[in-house]
């Protein structure tokens, strides 16, 4: 499963702005069902895959585009060490490459950090097909801009990663979930108590009138919490919520009919308010990330402004403000001159405001 | 001129020689030049102006926050703007619900975990100049602590920014959000050295105090042994919330200055800091303290009241100025390495101390590998500034050839750029200019830092060889 296929990737690329054609970079696919279309020729990193280096007590992983995030994570685990994000996996088919890429977080993200906090470095070839090196294996690197972090969440607009060192971190030694019956805005005021206390919280996740809470850390740490905080003790599959795998998340399911309804992710400041959707609505991230299928575009994106975030929808772009994606537009084109890499950066569809 | 005085109020505008001269340099004091004029904007508007006269008539501008950068990322230039952020210093709102505060660019790094203390919260990255440098600043360079090892640096501790572009545009990066939509503008800004926008608010992540805190010093006879000693704890599954190391010279400087303590005889200390319940310090402290002792430590004290605690820190943060008192001067590096690679780094710091023959202390950032190697001069003698600066710059490559870099967190500005084009290639540092130009197109802001032409490191690059191949094959003078 180890295998170098750096020359031939940065080589397609050049054969590509050779012949002008457009490319689209893929890992594994496993995100096409969340992402709008894209155009061009795929070009897949999949085969170029394995770890290049690791040393546990370094705490840094470097490893190769095309990786099942599975394989990672399984050497990983025979150092008692995990990822230092939450990124979603799609139960285990995702590369590498593609977390990097899209920068999506999981329900542990006010915890652990986002995909961006632990990226360190990385190999990657841009629209001239040049292969480049930004950032490295440590820890601590401001030499030049950071790059490396830009490419967390770039879908793919700015160029093909080849390798990725990220930071990780020691498996908690217990795992523990604790339930409660709460409606969303009592806990959320919960939330928000609970950020002026120090506590292993590692994941939220609210719905239908139950609140999930995930404790990890130190043994101690996670008993003086369950302590703290009652609840009752439960089981919850957090890989699903992470995943998108819960029925919540299927518009045709057992938590409900959720019709022509279309699923719309609000990011917003955690202490926002609540408002009740009852069984459309999930919370998570402590009040930070709200699921809600709703049928009225217009009335999510008045109600998220309102509230001081952003929408969006799966398969459809978020908006920008125009400033911010013009600038953007003209990061996109100081890597990708030539406009050669197709992408589901939300940076191309113009909106009003 | 006039124009700059019809914009801003004649309290906020500095043209005089003296009043000039606190402005000269930042922490890097040995590279000084005199700006043309000083604007102290105290509302975004008037920063908005300073922009527009100096887009006007091709005005480069130089943001200043505190001025404690040690790479001269603020060093003015002679026919440019200084901008300072300093009067921007409102704390704008503490909000614990949502666990954040908006400041203000010039608002001191201390003062926002001074003003959050009241609801137990604090901000996490402290850098030792916390008291006097600016959160504008922090972002600006990117800056840790003593305890980014377990609660990271600036980049994972804010959450928004207010941004204004050269072209006067203003952005409104994330705020009180753990997500943003498109590219990660934010995540770039960070480090960027004044270089691609002004930070005029900040959103910063705001943390619980952790209940309990144990300090622990260890003695080593062997600074080999303390580097394992590091990789063992981080190995047992334990991040302790800072891990600092000291070599002899610098233990012996800090005790003479702060009286902290320290055991005068050791090759090496290791000072740990653990955070937690009351439960989970016992039985870390336990942990830690039997790797220590299995690793060769022959003294280990621990420190348990917040007197004992901050006293075995004073002499830490307080090293810099203390090996400033055993020298006339000295020159403060800032690489990061592969931690394994520490004590082979340190023999050939020794081996180049003696080339050079000018001493050198070591203070270390022991859990994440940024090394700050002091090295001690008298400028008064002719030649030793350069002898230092040539020495430094050696250091740095060192770092970069086992695997690491040329600044942790100090920053390029104008000390590194040479060391710069022993980091990247041609292609490297042309990908950094057009990621510049897309911000900043005129090259107005902060020109001349950070990144260093093609032309300087070719004029560099018979010395400067990368990876066994010339820096710059494509470049036609070779
Ligand atoms: C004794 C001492 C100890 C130190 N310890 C540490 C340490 O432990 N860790 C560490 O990381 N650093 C340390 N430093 C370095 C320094 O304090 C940091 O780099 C700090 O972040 C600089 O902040 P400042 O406000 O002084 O910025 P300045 O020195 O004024 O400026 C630094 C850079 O930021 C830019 N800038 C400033 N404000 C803005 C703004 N609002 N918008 C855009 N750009 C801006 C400037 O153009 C310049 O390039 C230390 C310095 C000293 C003197």
């Amino acid at each position: 499963m180890s295998q170098d296929s750096s020359e031939r990737l940065t080589a397609a690329v050049r054969d590509a702005v050779a012949d002008g054609r457009r490319l689209t970079v893929a890992g594994a696919g496993s995100k096409r069902n969340i992402l709008p279309g894209t155009s061009g020729d795929m070009l897949t990193t999949m085969e170029h895959a394995g770890i290049v280096s690791y040393d546990p007590a370094e705490l840094v992983i470097t490893a190769r585009a095309g990786t099942p995030i599975k394989a990672l994570q399984a050497e990983l685990a025979l150092h008692n060490q995990r990822l230092a994000c939450d990124p979603p996996q799609f139960l285990g088919q995702g590369t590498v490459g593609g977390m990097v890429a899209a920068g999506l977080s999981g329900p542990g993200r006010p915890w652990t950090g986002a995909v961006r906090d632990a990226v360190l470095g990385v190999v990657m070839v841009n629209g001239l097909g040049e292969q480049l090196t930004f950032g490295g294996q440590v820890m601590k690197n401001v030499a030049g801009y950071d790059v490396s972090r830009l490419m967390a969440g770039s879908f793919g607009a700015l160029g093909v990663l080849l390798e990725v060192s990220l930071r990780v971190a020691p498996v908690w030694e217990d795992d523990v979930t604790i339930a409660f019956d709460l409606s969303a805005a009592k806990a959320l005021d919960r939330c928000a108590a609970w950020r002026q206390h120090y506590l292993p919280l590692q994941g939220s996740w609210w719905h239908g009138g139950r609140f999930h809470v995930r404790l990890g850390g130190s043994a101690a740490s996670v008993a003086a919490a369950m302590h703290q905080l009652g609840g009752e003790r439960v089981d919850f599959p957090w890989d699903h919520v992470r995943d998108h795998a819960l029925d919540f998340f299927k518009p045709l399911s057992a938590s409900g009919d959720h019709g022509d309804k279309t699923l719309w992710r609000l990011v917003v400041p955690p202490a926002a308010p609540m408002v009740e959707a009852y069984d459309d609505m999930a919370v998570m991230w402590a009040g930070g990330l709200r699921w809600w299928w709703h049928d009225d575009e217009e009335a999510i994106q008045t109600h998220v402004k309102a509230m001081g975030g952003w929408a969006w929808a799966m398969e459809r772009a978020p908006r920008l403000p125009a400033a911010e994606r013009a600038l953007m537009r003209r990061i996109k084109a100081s890597f990708d001159p030539a406009g050669l890499f197709g992408s589901a950066l939300p940076i191309e569809v113009d909106h009003a405001d | 001129m006039r124009a700059l005085k019809k914009a801003l109020p004649a309290s906020c505008l500095i043209t005089d020689g003296p009043g000039l001269r606190p402005y000269e340099c930042d922490g890097l004091t040995a590279i000084r030049e005199a700006p043309w004029l000083v604007a102290l904007p105290e509302t975004e508007a008037q920063v908005a102006a300073v922009l527009a006269v100096c887009r006007e008539h091709g005005v480069s501008v130089v943001p200043r926050g505190a001025g404690t950068g040690l790479s001269g990322g603020a060093r003015p230039h002679a026919d440019g703007v200084v901008l300072g952020l300093s009067r921007m210093n409102r704390i704008l709102e503490i909000d614990p619900a949502n666990g954040i505060a908006r400041v203000e660019p010039g608002v001191r790094n201390l003062a926002i975990s001074e003003a959050a203390a009241e609801f137990g919260l604090y901000y996490a990255p402290d850098p030792s100049s916390q008291i006097a440098c600016s959160i504008g600043g922090n972002v600006a360079e990117n800056s840790g602590g003593v305890h980014c090892l377990k609660y990271g640096l600036t980049v994972h501790n804010v959450l928004g920014a207010r941004v204004m572009l050269m072209n006067g545009e203003v952005l409104e990066l994330g705020g009180p959000l753990y997500d943003t939509p498109g590219l990660d503008l934010l995540a770039v800004l960070c480090g960027s050295e004044g270089m691609l926008g002004l930070v005029l608010e900040v959103t910063v992540a705001l943390l619980p105090k952790p209940p309990e805190v144990a300090v622990l010093l260890a003695a080593f006879a062997d600074v080999g042994a303390a580097g394992q000693a590091v990789a063992d704890i981080i190995g047992a599954g334990i991040i302790p919330a800072g891990m600092e190391m000291m070599d002899r010279l610098a233990v012996q400087a800090a005790e003479a200055f702060a009286k902290a303590g320290y055991p005068e005889d050791a090759a090496a200390i290791l000072l740990i800091e653990l955070d937690g319940s009351e439960t989970e310090l016992a039985r870390q402290g336990a942990v830690v303290e039997r790797l220590l002792s299995e690793g060769g430590a022959y003294q280990i004290d621990v420190a348990r009241d917040a007197d004992a605690q901050a006293r075995l820190w004073k002499g830490r943060k307080s090293a810099f100025p203390a090996v400033g008192r055993i020298a006339p001067d000295y020159y403060c590096m800032d690489g990061t390495i592969p931690r394994h690679r520490l004590a082979e780094v340190l023999t050939e710091i020794d081996s180049l101390s003696e080339e050079y023959g000018l001493q050198v202390a070591n203070v270390f950032h022991a859990g994440d590998g940024n090394l700050h190697p002091l090295i001690l001069f008298d400028a008064n003698k002719p030649g030793e500034l350069e002898r230092t600066e040539e020495m430094g710059g050696r250091i740095l490559e060192l770092c970069v050839a086992v695997g690491g870099t040329v600044t942790g967190e100090h920053g390029v500005g104008v000390e590194k750029l040479n060391q710069m084009c022993v980091q990247f290639n041609g292609a490297e540092l042309s990908q950094f200019f057009r990621l510049k130009s897309a911000w900043d197109p005129d090259e107005l802001l902060n020109p001349g830092k950070g990144i260093p032409t093609l032309t300087r490191c070719g004029e560099l690059g018979g010395m400067h060889v990368r990876h066994g191949e010339l820096p710059f094959p494509d470049l036609e003078r070779f």
